[in-house]
């Protein structure tokens, strides 16, 4: 059903056949998976069922079928297991009314740590947070409590870390900041799992991604792989300029398109007239388009996707694991 | 710092706790006023109204109520229960913490009107060790009960407040008094029993538990300790 993710070395997560509903509705289903120690991203876009992959592996529900371990053990019944886990949850997470430096000890005693004091003080320093540690959360902005609740989830050294949209909330500079500490954390042989729905910033961190789809793992893999799946596939495409009809011609002969149109919507004085087509590679059309318009004498003003938000994505992506058994 | 003590700030340091210990300090003020104004057979007819019903079967369960659901709703709303479930620590020790930052915190938002009440209680020529024994026992014991049960609702619902609500008003404050089974399981039953030890004999006192003093205490204590218990499975067995 699925190969490990993650680097070499033992499995320290593992998800066997798992589903999870909620009355009538199926947030995950059949889902397995292992990791191994370095940084693996869950990707998938919002409502997808990332959340509840987390919060099965943090042991804040259980699954109402298959199997969840972590470090080989219960996260829901086995308290110890998390003086070796660390979350980072989404949304809040942290006590206003405390201190940065508090907020994290305060999870660091519950953890068994035997300084949590020093504890807290180390991991606020590498989340860049020192100069802040005595200050209450409440007045921080989101990026801080962000590093708060990254600090938390460090402060007990934990072998495995769960971290939800850890890069929510940042700015450009903090988010470059946090995407080297993730690598840094899978390069000291943690095992990471980090969710986002931006492929992108999952790309930067990650060696290894899983894609969830409407409570579905529809792929697994590094991920060039992952955004060539998502790159080449069927897509509706927009090219506007002169001779563009030619060329949506030329490219039909050519199989690179299956269907053509002209754009109602076009506006011939400002970008020439305007066809609509669809193209079953979109990587081949990329590569060829140049060298056919140039060939036909066309000159092309704008060439731009149609419809291409992140759930056609998915639902190829779902399409495509149906056909090849992913 | 422990979670007990980082309980209690959460909820000394809550606006609402702010805002609803002006109901105890209002309380003590109006108490007050009526005992320099009246008389003591004045003063004596009212004192079991003042003390049984006004403090034990109004002031405690009202802060009570706010104060321990609010133990667990303001984490399920802030997004930390998690994190406080992320931990190895026992389910019971958590609930243990919230129980006893809520309780303590409600005895002593109340403090202002049980001195008040006491003053009231004393002046009607009621022995001083009798009035504080009697005033001191029945509020620490009722709001013991109250947030044992009160934090168990908010464990079990995210409407506690409103659940809480209805309890107190409808169950302790009107269909306690129909019949005698409906009053054993009113909390303020117990506690205005325990209330008794502060007053005169003769004085009326609303629904009361017909157990003696030892027992109400061990019903109050057997509540407090059952919500204990039960909060710490429904902790570890519930999703957040």
């Amino acid at each position: 059903m699925s190969a490990g993710a993650g680097g070499s070395g033992a499995v320290a997560v593992e998800v066997s056949g798992v589903s999870k509903w909620f009355g009538d509705t199926v947030a995950l289903s059949d889902v397995s998976f292992a990791l191994r120690p370095g940084v693996t991203g869950l990707l998938g876009h919002n409502g997808a069922g990332k959340s509840t992959v987390l919060s099965l592996l943090a042991g804040w529900a259980r699954p109402s079928q298959g199997r969840v371990r972590v470090l080989g053990a219960d996260p829901h019944g086995d308290l110890a297991v998390h003086r070796r886990l660390g979350v980072v949850p989404d949304g809040e997470g942290t006590w206003g009314y405390l201190t940065a430096r508090q907020n994290v000890a305060l999870l660091a005693r519950q953890r068994g740590v035997r300084d949590p004091r020093a504890a807290a003080g180390a991991a606020l320093e590498r989340v860049g947070l020192s100069h802040a540690a005595d200050r209450r959360v409440g007045g921080f902005s989101k990026g801080m409590r962000q590093r708060v609740k990254l600090a938390q989830a460090l402060a007990h050294e934990p072998e495995v870390l769960l971290l939800d949209e850890p890069l929510n909330g940042l700015d450009p500079v903090q988010r470059r900041a946090d995407v080297d500490l993730v690598r840094s954390l899978g390069a000291e042989g943690r095992t990471v799992l980090v969710s986002s729905h931006v492929l992108g910033e999952v790309e930067r961190m990650a060696d290894e991604v899983l894609v969830v789809v409407n409570g579905r793992l529809v792929a697994e893999g590094e991920p060039a792989g992952i955004r060539d799946l998502m790159t080449d596939r069927p897509r509706t495409v927009r090219l506007a300029g002169r001779e563009v009809a030619a060329l949506a011609g030329s490219l039909l002969a050519e199989g690179l398109v299956t269907s053509v149109r002209h754009d109602a919507a076009a506006r011939p004085e400002a970008e020439g007239e305007a066809v609509v087509v669809e193209t079953p590679a979109a990587l081949a059309l990329a590569a060829r388009l140049p060298v056919v318009a140039a060939e036909r004498g066309a000159t092309l003003r704008r060439v731009e996707p149609v419809g291409d938000d992140l759930e056609s994505v998915f639902a190829h992506l779902t399409a495509a694991a149906r056909g090849v058994g992913r | 710092m422990s979670l007990f003590e980082a309980a209690l700030r959460g909820v000394l340091l809550r606006g609402r706790t702010a805002a609803f210990a002006l109901l105890p300090v209002v309380v003590a003020v109006v108490v007050l006023v009526v005992v320099v104004v009246t008389s003591v057979p004045g003063r004596y007819g009212a004192v079991g109204t003042v003390t049984a019903q006004l403090l034990v079967g109004l002031v405690v369960p009202v802060v009570a109520l706010v104060l321990g659901t609010g133990a667990f709703g303001d984490e399920r709303d802030g997004g930390t229960l998690s994190l406080l479930r992320s931990t190895s620590r026992p389910r019971w020790h958590l609930v243990g913490a919230k129980f006893g930052a809520s309780w303590l915190s409600t005895w002593l938002v109340c403090l202002p009107a049980s001195a008040a009440c006491a003053v009231y209680a004393a002046s009607v020529n009621q022995p001083l060790g009798a009035v504080l024994g009697g005033i001191v026992l029945a509020t620490a014991l009722g709001s013991g009960a109250y947030c044992g049960l009160f934090v168990l609702l908010s464990l079990l619902t995210r409407r506690a407040l409103l659940a809480g609500l209805a309890y107190v008003v409808l169950w302790e404050g009107f269909l306690a008094g129909l019949s005698p089974g409906l009053r054993g399981l009113s909390i303020g039953s117990y506690a205005r029993r325990v209330a008794q030890l502060a007053l005169p004999d003769d004085v009326q006192v609303g629904v009361v538990s017909t157990l003696g003093v030892p027992a109400a205490v061990a019903v109050l204590v057997g509540v407090a300790t059952l919500s204990w218990v039960l909060g710490g499975v429904r902790l570890q067995r519930m999703d957040v």
